[in-house]
């Protein structure tokens, strides 16, 4: 899956969860950022990519995400 | 009889776990039988309980399911007591929250997680955020059988040596309650802390949640430095 696709599938994630259709991610991107990105909605968030994109995080990848950059680039090595 | 002199105070480890899930379940009940865990993931309290353990097993530091945030009291080689307790943000610079919701998305099944999305608002209103570099105590219970023996105290005290370690220069620490849990308040009231905020919840779909539809932030000042 191209860079581009995965951004677009997790901007209508994030535009899900974070009830908000007018957020653009850009790579430097972290949960204060974004209103409503709190702990419930950063659970529901990662089980949500696990399930759109078919795949499962390790505990130590997430432990590391500061960013969304680093999220599309976890998605992008897992699916590759 | 209980003897003082026999309770030993220590970290909590891998042997701890199942106590300690009953310390995380007995404190989220805060003195009442509502365990709002369950009725959050729609999940008997079993299967919560072994998701809990299974968490602790993880072993990941700095939040409130984090093994290593726990210090226990023991008697006859039982744990009988435990206070959670962490440095906010020191582990990599990590949010306690984030830390606390990766382990749930890891462990907790996918179907039950999503259920949780339309509760989100519910719960919003009790949802303190933890101050970064400010010392938080969380999950605190003592067995019945071991009450009145001044344990939590003593444990609180060990928690904020234990921070003065970590960081001299930790200036605050904070503890959350349920406002209907007066015995709590007054031992933390005689551990130093203060009232420093109330959270209302006005939706009456709270209780379905939590013990209590009002919480209270309670803060202790620190100044490791003068001593």
């Amino acid at each position: 899956m191209e860079r581009t696709e995965i951004v677009g599938k997790l901007t209508a994630i994030f535009n899900e969860i974070f009830n908000d259709n007018s957020i653009v991610l850009r790579d430097d991107m972290t949960a204060s950022d974004v209103e409503n990105w709190d702990s419930l909605t950063h659970m529901l968030m990662i089980t949500k990519v696990e399930e759109v994109f078919g795949i499962k995080f390790k505990l130590k990848e997430l432990n590391k995400l500061k960013m969304v950059g680093d999220l599309v680039g976890i998605i992008e090595s897992k699916l590759q | 009889m209980i003897d003082d002199n026999k309770y030993i105070i220590r970290k909590a480890t891998l042997n701890d776990v199942e106590f300690i899930a009953d310390v995380i379940i007995e404190a989220e009940k805060s003195m009442t039988n509502n365990f709002g865990l369950a009725n959050f993931f729609e999940m008997t309290e079993e299967e919560i309980r072994k998701c809990i353990i299974q968490i602790l097993k993880e072993e990941v530091d700095g939040c409130e399911f984090s093994l290593s945030s726990f210090f226990v009291a023991e008697y006859d080689n039982e744990p009988v007591s435990a206070v959670g307790g962490w440095l906010e943000g020191y582990y990599d610079d990590m949010p306690s929250a984030l830390l606390k919701s990766n382990l749930v998305s890891f462990v907790f099944p996918k179907e039950n997680v999503l259920k949780t999305k339309d509760k989100a608002e519910i719960v919003k209103a009790l949802q303190i955020e933890r101050e970064k570099g400010t010392y938080q105590l969380e999950y605190i219970y003592t067995r019945n059988d071991h009450r009145g023996h001044r344990l939590i105290q003593h444990l609180m005290k060990v928690h904020l040596e234990y921070a003065k370690q970590l960081d001299p220069n930790v200036k605050k620490s904070q503890v959350h309650v349920f406002e209907n849990n007066p015995t709590s308040i007054k031992v933390y009231e005689r551990s130093g802390y203060h009232i420093a905020k109330r959270f209302v919840s006005d939706n009456p779909l709270t209780m379905q949640y939590y013990p209590y539809n009002v919480e209270l932030l309670m803060e202790k000042e620190l100044n490791f430095n003068d001593k």
